[in-house]
């Protein structure tokens, strides 16, 4: 009787024995089949990546259509407009594979203050460009000078070389009656509608930067509103080529099933 | 004889527990987000330009020559023409991340062909990807003025025009599949 009462003991075990075993078996096995199962990308709806993809695309685009439209001659709206359109067609096409809605539009061109990305809330302190071995052409042309500040709060863009310290300097500024500019504490009268720093031999840009590496940065410099033109060679041996003519807001509209964002963006053109 | 069989059972519970649920390699779900984060690194850095230059990903859309490459171990090679090979800042950021760190990857270039059919063509191809490959996406858009000559573009990598109107070319969509091997 003890024997069989002992066998019955261990037919109990042994059932709780294989049912805990099943159970550690399944939550392991549904443990790895879910990470497995698990896209890495799956909790990004509209990732920040998407978003810079989207800024940088339009950004392209808007400056391509301009370079497009003032091919040849005067700015032709409708070849701007056709090529937004077009870019904006292709993008939406693109994106609804992805099931993500796209919607472009663009505001008109407007004269851009000299900030960093073009308007007047812009970044006032900003280097234009570095590493600079020579510059072809620098000119600029103030096409409102309403903004332009005193002797005490002019626009300034210098010259530095690698430790930082200005070797060429010019301050424009409106004395009241005069437009003018102070290149290395000498003072002129200028004409704001077309600056020409490189090419006026007066203003010694050449002189006091050969043989530098050198870059070149605004100050104040929403005091200005116009376009600059710069281009020459960077020290890697490079061309490079900064333009500056007109500023344009970009509304981008992204959205899924899950959320919407709606960005606006300035693009300075060209 | 009881007391052996709930000490194996144990040993067993413990053993098993302690491989899951976040250990299983190549399929685990950081390793993942990982390549993500890493592609799409290394296609934002590509993507970047300053200066009126094109970026280095579009510089290479630009000079593609429609062909195939093939990972040989010290070159991207191309499958028709031997002494084809892949050089520049794309060769050498991949060969540092992806290469250097044994991760298998493939590059390929999407593009509209007309206003119904796309084509995906391949760029960088080292076979198919496992079931945990990443993939990771950057849109790319092709002016007129980007191009020597769109027409002899177009005859080598297929990418059309997709409009004759204006300056607007195309968009190309750049794919990096990325999977542990």
């Amino acid at each position: 009787m003890d024997k069989f009462n002992d066998s019955g003991q261990m037919l109990l075990l042994a059932a709780f024995t294989i049912g805990f075993m099943v159970v550690v078996s399944t939550v392991m096995l549904n443990n790895i089949i879910y990470a497995s199962n698990m896209a890495a990308e799956s909790n990004n709806d509209i990732s920040y990546f998407e978003v810079s993809n989207i800024v940088r695309m339009t950004d392209e685009a808007t400056k391509a259509a301009y370079y497009n439209a003032t091919t040849g001659s005067s700015f032709n709206h409708t070849v701007f407009s056709h090529y937004l359109e077009n870019y904006s067609r292709e993008v939406t096409i693109l994106y609804a594979y992805q099931g993500v809605s796209f919607s472009f539009t663009n505001s008109t061109l407007y004269d851009a203050y000299f900030t960093k990305n073009g308007l007047s809330s812009g970044q006032e302190e900003w280097t234009v460009i570095n590493d600079v071995n020579n510059v072809d052409n620098f000119t600029m042309e103030i096409t409102n000078t309403s903004n332009l500040g005193n002797v005490s709060e002019p626009f300034e863009v210098h010259a530095l070389n690698q430790s930082g310290s200005s070797i060429w300097f010019m301050k424009i500024y409106d004395d009241g009656s005069n437009i003018k500019a102070n290149v290395s504490n000498q003072t002129y009268n200028i004409d704001p509608s077309f600056i020409d720093i490189k090419g006026n031999i007066t203003y010694q840009f050449d002189n006091n930067t050969a043989g530098e590496t050198y870059s070149l940065k605004y100050f104040n410099s929403s005091n200005l509103i116009g376009l600059y033109s710069l281009s020459g060679e960077l020290t890697t041996g490079d061309s490079f080529r900064c333009d500056r003519y007109k500023v344009i807001n970009a509304t981008t509209d992204i959205s899924t099933s899950k959320n919407k964002i709606n960005v606006t963006f300035p693009i300075t053109v060209p | 004889m009881a007391a052996m069989v709930m000490i194996g059972v144990l040993i067993f519970a413990v053993q098993a527990t302690t491989i899951t649920p976040l250990t299983s390699s190549t399929a685990n779900a950081h390793i993942e987000s990982q390549l993500y984060t890493m592609g799409q690194d290394i296609v934002m850095a590509l993507d970047h330009s300053q200066y009126d230059q094109n970026s280095q990903l579009k510089q290479e859309i630009i000079s593609w020559s429609g062909d195939e490459y093939v990972w040989n171990g010290t070159h991207y090679r191309s499958r028709t023409n031997g002494s084809d090979t892949i050089s520049g800042p794309v060769k050498e950021l991949l060969q540092q991340t992806l290469v250097a760190k044994g991760i298998a990857h493939n590059m390929e270039f999407t593009f509209r062909l007309d206003s119904e059919n796309t084509l995906t063509s391949p760029y960088i191809y080292n076979g198919d990807p496992s079931d945990n490959a990443v993939i990771v996406s950057r849109k790319v858009v092709l002016s007129n003025s980007d191009l020597a000559n769109s027409s002899s573009f177009e005859n080598k990598t297929s990418i059309p025009d997709m409009d004759n109107t204006t300056d607007f070319y195309n968009i190309v969509d750049v794919k990096l599949t990325m999977w542990r091997m």
